[in-house]
């Protein structure tokens, strides 16, 4: 959102606003658009997977790494998900399989 | 740092993870070795009364080790839906929508729409794409010899007009409670209505387009969009064996308690097959076709819908052809009132309430237990106002003392099948958890 903000003057809001933002995920640990645990590859999974259903449908479930995979797989063959690179989709195998695994951690 | 539940979430962990140890470490708990009810020692029931806030937990010696008070279990988290005409519903996903309701607010005997729990696969028809007068049902496929196009008034005017109070449920309503977790919307209990809905018998319409003898099931389209945007791709498109399709209530319908039917219910025109998982009722249907084959349409193969013919352990791959179509729904039960966690006036008598259901099935008996189940007395069990619509109960409750009690539910079919205590049989998707509800009671 601040990305566009170029001059010098507004460049303290931005960074307020951009600090504002990891401070309220730091403090609750959770992003405050999609819900997803802040941790590397959070915004990986929020780019590939939030296209055709919200995150919600992600930090319901809790899945091994092998179930991600499968899940992954499937909704490429038969629900339209795109292509993923190897290096993007094993950082977000890993990802999910931690913090969305079966003992479901994040689970609301 | 603290997140909301999370509290509430560290309690079903520990208890996931070892319920008994939980018990002990959180209450101090530990119960009687043999028969795994009860506290050995007063510690842990101070600490559980004190967690709960009650004086006193007079059925202590029942209460079994490692389960969560219903109390402390239950949580809701009412999400304002009003702009779709839905109140109190408890969001689940907002892309697909799909939302529950809780408990307390079952208690009508016909569900009022803006209770009604949504169930959506895909993505609905925009409201201003949608003209009713220009609405139209095709009806097709192998094995219907005349195919022809209806508008809603045609329906009407061609055939008369039925309703009946219909009980609809999702086949993954409780799923939730499985471990390990399956896959899907993480239902509770809220999955679930019954109201009075209003069109056409679908086996009029079918049989005035002509049903061949090699006709084996029905096959329903609707005009939601699937979640890619993909205008090639149907979200679902399930059915029905012929013989469920011309059952009396099986409906075409276009009204539900005397109104239109609700946007995220399915507006302009729906299938209703009640007792049956509800994706098998499709919305925003377009075209209904008679196949000569059971239909494979998306949500008909695979996982979906369908659970192992044969039990298997919890976490099991099941391969495809092990795997069988969802009928009718199992008996179940839901205490509508009171809502959880109530507190109630010692010697004055608690009016318990609630609807049992069987699928295709009558509900012969409901019991209630506030004992943890070690005693259990019938309920008032009404007749259905018609067959597949849910049956009402009630149930006159009394405290010995002061305390903290569960009221816990269990519902009999017709053929004598009952609701298990505890979550039934795993199953890849989770569905068909029909185990009984409990509600906690703070008597003082």
């Amino acid at each position: 959102m601040f990305l566009s903000l170029k001059k010098t003057g507004t460049t303290g809001i931005a960074l307020a606003v951009a600090l504002s933002a990891a401070a309220a995920a730091a403090q609750s640990g959770y992003d405050p658009v999609t819900g997803l645990f802040v941790a590397p590859g959070h915004r990986l999974v929020a780019a590939h997977c939030t296209a055709c259903h919200s995150a919600r449908l992600i930090t319901q479930q809790g899945a091994t790494e092998q179930g991600w995979r499968e899940m992954i797989e499937w909704m490429q063959d038969e629900q339209g998900l795109w292509p993923i690179d190897e290096a993007s989709l094993a950082q977000i195998i890993a990802y999910l399989a931690t913090h969305y695994g079966p003992d479901r951690p994040h689970w609301k | 740092m603290k997140h909301p539940q999370r509290e509430e979430r560290g309690l079903h962990e520990l208890y996931a993870e070892d319920s008994e140890r939980a018990d002990a470490q959180l209450f101090g708990r530990r119960a009687n070795p043999v028969s795994r009810r009860g506290f050995l020692k007063q510690a842990g029931l101070t600490g559980i009364t004190g967690i709960l806030g009650a004086s006193a937990l007079p059925w202590a010696g029942n209460f079994p080790s490692g389960l969560i008070p219903a109390a402390l279990a239950d949580s809701t988290e009412p999400f304002n839906l009003k702009a779709y005409g839905k109140q109190g519903l408890t969001v689940l996903n907002d892309r697909p929508i799909n939302a529950e309701t809780p408990p307390h607010l079952l208690d009508d005997e016909r569900t009022p729409s803006r209770y009604m729990f949504v169930r959506n696969n895909g993505i609905p028809p925009t409201l201003e794409s949608i003209n009713v007068d220009e609405w139209t049902l095709e009806i097709g496929g192998e094995s219907c010899a005349n195919p022809q196009t209806f508008r809603i008034a045609e329906l009407r005017r061609q055939f008369k007009t039925y309703s009946y109070d219909l009980q609809i449920e999702c086949g993954g309503n409780g799923r939730a409670a499985y471990d390990p977790p399956a896959k899907g919307n993480q239902w509770t209990t809220g999955a679930v209505s019954c109201a009075r809905w209003t069109g056409v018998r679908l086996a009029d319409v079918l049989q005035h387009c002509g049903i061949k003898q090699d006709a084996v099931y029905t096959a329903y389209y609707g005009a939601d969009a699937h979640l890619s945007g993909d205008p090639s791709k149907q979200p679902i498109s399930r059915g029905v064996p012929m013989a469920k399709a011309m059952e009396e209530e099986s409906l075409i319908a276009w009204s539900v308690n005397g109104e239109a039917i609700n946007w995220l219910n399915g507006y302009p025109l729906r299938v209703v097959t009640a007792g049956w998982p509800g994706s098998t009722s499709g919305k925003w249907v377009t075209r209904i076709d008679i196949r000569n084959q059971v239909h494979d349409g998306p949500k008909m193969t695979g996982s979906s819908y369908r659970v192992p013919r044969n039990p298997v352990a919890p976490g099991a791959k099941v391969p495809n052809e092990d795997m069988v179509i969802i009928g009718s729904m199992p008996v179940k039960s839901l205490i509508t009132r009171p809502q959880t966690g109530v507190e109630h006036a010692l010697n004055t008598p608690l009016e318990i309430r609630g609807h049992a259901w069987a699928g295709d099935l009558p509900v012969s008996t409901v019991h209630v237990s506030t004992d943890f189940g070690a005693t259990w007395r019938e309920a008032r069990l009404k007749a259905p106002v018609n067959r597949l619509a849910w049956q009402n109960f009630t149930f006159s409750a009394r405290f010995p003392k002061s305390g903290y009690y569960e009221v816990w539910a269990r519902a009999t079919d017709g053929n004598g099948r009952a609701q298990p205590m505890v979550v039934p049989g795993w199953n890849p998707k989770g569905y068909l958890n029909n185990r009984c509800h409990r509600v906690g009671v703070f008597v003082s």
